[in-house]
């Protein structure tokens, strides 16, 4: 077996909504989630919009606190706060967020943003500063000539190497990436992600890759894993997911892709047609979260909550249809 | 088909006033529709897909957007040309538009129904029509865009409704007075990609059945093969390539098109190109030449100087570039 350089055990991330009757009523945004993942491996976490896959990773990021569960990084468990966690840990773990316009300080110029790293973490002494941010710089393929313009002045996928560049600075074991091209055009999407993959071998790093966009994932991912309603519902290895996808929503999924040529069309699972909406996770239906909308839905869905059950080496699914009754 | 298209654009310019001079977003487009047709319009974020379909009806930014030359032919009319009244027949009778971002385009402070009722009110169908009856047409066109329980959506606020019901009520608005030509800008990029694909599909089903013709604005070129007949590929402010759909995705063309198509991550995997090189030129000063040659993979010195000719491939196949010339 791989080693494990993050696992999460039994992560549950509520959110308190309102009182009723008395009772706190919760939104769970993340509830009762499992996930190994392995050293120099990228996990694509995959979900669409109110999955909570972007709770997880703030969560990780010690953003949330969490209602119950472990998170256990290089065996040292780290479920507090990100006020309390150690410089050491901060600096192992970090995070590029989805939309680089909020996330650079607009009022700084990129080697105030590059700097800033590296003098928390006293990387290099002060003398060298500069010549690490031109390399920094290099490293994501811009220009020093960069240095002096602020975040404004750049474009949309320049501000995201930047944003990468400042996550990568203080030499991070472990990177959250949070849908990093989705407010990018598939120019640039693809130069971004070239550079990722470039990166990731070329350091050694793991990614936890958060994304709605499953084609990209077949493309990088080791393994995926898919989220529905604050539930990991399938994982596998990618050739496997792809081959073998397991899960009804992982089915709804492949088969709502919009793709560009006949040879994809053919892989596309054609049973499922896509029907119904996420429902509130305020009021998450009993049994199985995803029993309304599914196509093979059984008497039992309703009523009990599927656990996670591995099918072949390696693929595990939540569901009862797949395994069987 | 009869001897003029339903909607033609000839040679269209679109400049936007800054403070720093002319923005010349659109060079001079040239696009047909053709009845019952279904067109794509593809391209990446602000190469002026939106600007050159909002011209169409006239919904340009007031005062900002200036229209150097071109002309909209509407039925052989040009709609620049139009003064209000016709204008409005337009509006009313020829076109509509469903938008990108579904919250933005409906009230927050009248019911759905309510705004669904004053199309049919104000359009030349509903005049003189009982109240009941322009009910029932807006019950049927919500019933239409595949909502379950019609009668409860009607009296519903925008935000008692999800983002997916909130575009298939823009469809409802956009088809429930006839209509001979729809525009769709974008109208599942802010859903999820399982609500994208119910939407499209809806969308798709009620312009071939009322015989409408489509104008697709995506930014997807998957979407694009999915709901167009014909595609029309743009890259700052030109129309660079045109062709069937199945032709455009065996054969490409242009360097462009070739581009975005290696950029897009398949499913049936196989890695990813390497993308295009920078970014969007800033329209204040466009280059000189072809406006592609900065980024283009193939430019040569012709192209830094001159404007590419429009070069027919035949087949309805058309593309704006010179290295084809001399292949």
């Amino acid at each position: 077996m791989n080693d494990v350089i993050l696992s999460i055990k039994d992560l549950k991330t509520y959110f308190p909504v309102h009182k009723s009757k008395g009772q706190m009523v919760y939104v769970k945004a993340v509830d009762q989630v499992n996930l190994d993942i392995n050293q120099g491996e990228i996990m694509g976490l995959v979900g669409e919009s109110g999955s909570g896959k972007s709770t997880i990773a703030y969560t990780l990021m010690g953003m949330y606190k969490p209602v119950g569960g472990e998170i256990i990084f290089q065996g040292q468990n780290i479920n507090v706060l990100n006020n309390k966690r150690p410089l050491s840990l901060k600096k192992n773990l970090q995070i590029v967020f989805q939309d680089p316009g909020s996330s650079l300080n607009g009022q700084h110029n990129i080697r105030q943003i590059l700097e800033l790293p590296l003098k928390v973490h006293k990387i290099v002494p002060k003398e060298e500063l500069s010549d690490r941010v031109s390399e920094l710089l290099q490293m994501v393929e811009l220009s020093p000539a960069y240095m002096y313009k602020t975040p404004g002045a750049i474009g949309g996928g320049e501000r995201q190497m930047v944003s990468i560049a400042r996550a990568l600075a203080c030499n991070p074991k472990f990177v959250i990436l949070d849908e990093p091209t989705s407010a990018l055009d598939v120019s640039i999407q693809a130069k971004i992600i070239n550079m990722l993959i470039k990166l990731q071998q070329k350091r050694q790093l793991t990614y936890l890759f958060i994304t709605h966009d499953l084609s990209l994932m077949r493309n990088i991912a080791t393994r995926v894993a898919i989220m529905y309603l604050g539930k990991v519902c399938e994982i596998a290895k990618t050739g496997d997911f792809f081959k073998n996808p397991l899960h009804p929503y992982t089915n709804m999924l492949l088969s709502s892709i919009p793709v560009i040529s006949d040879e994809e069309e053919e892989l596309r699972p054609k049973k499922i047609v896509s029907s119904g909406e996420i429902p509130s996770p305020v009021n998450i239906p009993p049994g199985c979260s995803f029993h309304m909308r599914c196509p093979l839905r059984m008497e039992i869905c309703s009523q009990i909550d599927p656990v996670m059950q591995e099918m072949t080496p390696g693929h595990f699914v939540r569901c009862h249809a797949c395994q069987g009754g | 088909m009869s001897d003029h298209p339903l909607l033609e654009i000839n040679d269209l310019q679109v400049w936007y006033q800054t403070f720093d001079g002319y923005s010349k977003v659109l060079e001079g487009i040239n696009l047909y529709v053709g009845r019952g047709e279904k067109i794509g319009l593809v391209g990446e974020a602000g190469c002026g897909k939106t600007t050159s379909m909002r011209a169409v009806l006239r919904i340009l930014p007031e005062g900002q957007a200036y229209i150097p030359q071109g002309k909209i032919l509407f039925h052989s009319q040009d709609i620049l040309n139009m003064n209000d009244r016709e204008l409005q027949g337009v509006r009313t009778k020829g076109i509509s538009m469903i938008f990108q971002e579904p919250s933005a385009a409906l009230n927050p402070v009248f019911t759905v129904g309510t705004q669904i009722t004053d199309i049919i009110k104000y359009s030349e169908s509903g005049k003189g029509m009982s109240k009941s009856k322009i009910k029932e047409m807006a019950i049927q066109a919500i019933k239409e865009v595949m909502i379950p329980d019609a009668e409860r959506i009607f009296d519903c606020y925008p935000n008692q409704l999800s983002g997916g019901m909130k575009q298939r009520i823009c469809i409802a608005m956009a088809i429930v007075t006839p209509r001979e030509l729809l525009i769709a800008d974008e109208p599942g990029t802010a859903l999820d990609v399982t609500i994208q694909d119910q939407v499209h599909k809806t969308l798709k089903a009620l312009v071939e059945k009322k015989g409408m013709s489509l104008i697709m604005i995506t930014h997807s070129l998957g979407v694009a093969r999915e709901l167009a007949d014909r595609i029309y590929v743009m890259y700052a402010g030109n129309i660079v390539e045109v062709a069937k759909a199945k032709e455009l995705f065996s054969h490409p063309q242009h360097p462009y098109t070739l581009g975005l198509m290696a950029s897009v991550p398949r499913l049936s995997g196989g890695g990813l190109a390497e993308g295009i090189y920078g970014q969007i030129p800033d329209y204040l000063h466009p280059p000189q030449g072809c406006r592609f040659h900065p980024r283009c993979p193939q430019a040569k010195e012709k192209c830094r100087l001159e404007k590419p000719p429009i070069i027919d491939l035949g087949g309805g196949h058309q593309v704006a570039c010179f290295p084809n010339l001399e292949v």
